[in-house]
């Protein structure tokens, strides 16, 4: 275990690098599940390809998983893998002569990526001026991959708690809890980036 | 969106956007498979474990004594297959209490450190002093006990990996399927009292109720209690395995259980709740003369705190004048009137 006078920022994150890192297969299969779906469209919004995004975010974990000894949980692993995805995505520009401005997305905004990475709270007015589906996508990709699930389950696919705690394999409590702060987390993010959007367009 | 609004808002702007296109299934499985392989390849950076200093019991062969060696297994760990259930806590980053320090003595520390509350946060590891014990609550009906000189981690609410020393866990009823990880094996019970020590090479796994699989790279193995009887599987540092019986209420084997808990206090129970736990602490089986007995203790409630001694059940049956203690087989806890 890490030393507790000197924890990662993401101590969740952090362990669940350390498993994987100790061949745990089942670490691995978690790691699988929790950011390839996300990073993949990551790589879509930005390339609109999808057998380019899926070559793009193969090399991206394939980086990903034999620098998993550098991450240190300063970071979220998210964060630290779509750094690599924005790399890959511009080493392929670069190779293919795309010119690099073509391809931008929202979440590449510093403030936008600030208020992802962060998820502060601040409150702010809606903006209809936004491309709505994606910046719901967007916020729960950037979410911790259960709170987005849950927030999937319940208000897309209408599950129940029980139904939703079933799949998780834990408590209705524990869900009633995490739905809770999902939908937290959810609002502050969502808003924070409209403030962005609003403050910078 | 109004950031003090219930969750209608949330619910509109979901079921507008509708749900986050996924990869297609062949992506996904091209994807896993090269991935997979690069993972397979990587170093094995596997904790090299030191053993804490367990003591030799000079008084109780059946213990495991301690040698002066490092961890030094390289069999791999084969990952028990019940259902295709995920790790819960470990892939998130939101810090869930998936325990609860409901009793300890002794000694014993938390990392990372917590907040002072009884709750464990998943990825905590808990280290018992060589004096400590204690009783964690997983669920309604999941309890886990920690010996001396033990250290665990609570991964996730359902798997505890065991670096060393001795758990023992209860679990009756509930739907959980919580599963005890070591260096060499993974052991799922399938409704159950179980308890596994694990000592520089060695690993044991002894069974008090119900079944259990472990599950040891590419083999398998069941292990179960009946009639009073509990199979115990030793492994040696070499791997093989060895199976003896333990009576389910033998007394020098169970009993460092019995002092990792706290007394029962009937004032908020019923004296089925009651005789129920104490048939589960000594390894009995409960049993009534009828159903309308049972049905009765089910629905009186009495007072007091009791431990699970012959005397203390005693008493306790005794304590209104309804029931009373009938002999029975060895294993029993039979109730009948007075």
């Amino acid at each position: 275990m890490s030393d507790p006078t000197q924890l990662p920022l993401h101590a969740e994150d952090a362990a669940l690098v350390q498993r994987m890192l100790a061949q745990d297969r089942r670490a691995f299969e978690a790691f699988f599940d929790a950011y390839f779906p996300r990073l993949y469209r990551f790589a879509m919004s930005r390339l609109s390809d999808p057998a380019l995004s899926e070559d793009i975010v193969q090399e991206t974990l394939t980086k990903g998983l034999k620098a998993l000894a550098q991450y240190r949980g300063e970071a979220s692993l998210h964060t630290w893998l779509c750094q690599i995805c924005r790399n890959e995505i511009s080493g392929w520009m670069r190779k293919d002569g795309v010119k690099q401005a073509r391809v931008v997305s929202f979440d590449d905004h510093p403030g936008i990526k600030a208020v992802l990475e962060s998820a502060s709270a601040v409150s702010a007015d809606y903006s209809e001026d936004l491309d709505t589906e994606r910046l719901v996508h967007l916020t729960l990709d950037y979410l911790p991959d259960k709170y987005g699930r849950a927030l999937e389950w319940k208000y897309i696919e209408g599950l129940s708690v029980q139904e939703i705690a079933d799949r998780f394999g834990v408590t209705a409590v524990i869900v009633q809890s995490l739905l809770a702060r999902a939908r937290s987390a959810f609002r502050d993010c969502y808003i924070n980036m409209q403030q962005e959007l609003k403050v910078n367009s | 969106m109004n950031s003090e609004s219930g969750d209608k808002d949330i619910a509109q702007l979901l079921a507008r956007s509708g749900p986050r296109p996924e990869p297609s299934s062949a992506a996904r499985q091209r994807v896993h498979d090269q991935l997979l392989e690069v993972w397979q390849q990587l170093p094995d950076e596997r904790e090299v474990a030191t053993s804490l200093p367990i003591d030799e019991i000079q008084d109780n062969p059946r213990r495991i004594t301690a040698r002066p060696a490092v961890f030094a297994m390289a069999a791999a760990v084969g990952v028990a297959t019940i259902g295709a259930w995920l790790s819960w806590s470990v892939m998130t980053n939101d810090p869930t209490p998936i325990a609860e320090i409901a009793y300890s003595t002794g000694g014993y520390a938390v990392t990372p450190p917590g907040d002072g509350s009884s709750e464990l946060l998943s990825g905590s590891t808990i280290r018992t002093s060589d004096q400590g014990r204690m009783l964690l609550v997983l669920d309604a009906s999941t309890t886990v006990r920690l010996d001396h000189n033990t250290r665990a981690t609570l991964r996730s609410g359902e798997e505890i990996y065991l670096h060393s020393g001795r758990l023992y866990l209860d679990s009756h009823g509930g739907k959980s399927h919580v599963q005890v990880t070591t260096k060499r094996a993974a052991v799922t019970k399938v409704g159950t009292q179980f308890e596994v020590s694990v000592a520089d090479d060695e690993l044991e796994i002894a069974v008090r109720e119900g079944q259990i699989k472990v599950q040891m790279d590419d083999s398998q193995t069941l292990a179960k209690a009946s009639n009073g009887l509990g199979e115990v599987l030793h492994y040696n540092a070499e791997g093989q395995q060895s199976k003896k019986v333990v009576a389910t209420t033998d007394v020098e084997r169970w009993h460092w259980t019995q002092l990792s808990r706290p007394d029962f206090d009937i004032a908020s129970a019923t004296y089925y709740d009651y005789l129920n736990w104490a048939a589960r602490e000594r390894g009995l089986t409960l049993r009534f003369a009828d159903e309308i007995l049972e049905q009765s203790a089910r629905n009186q409630t009495g007072g007091g705190r009791y431990d699970a001694s012959d005397d203390d059940i005693d008493e306790a049956l005794y304590a209104d004048g309804f029931f009373a203690r009938a002999p029975g087989k060895p294993h029993e806890l039979l109730v009948t009137r007075p």
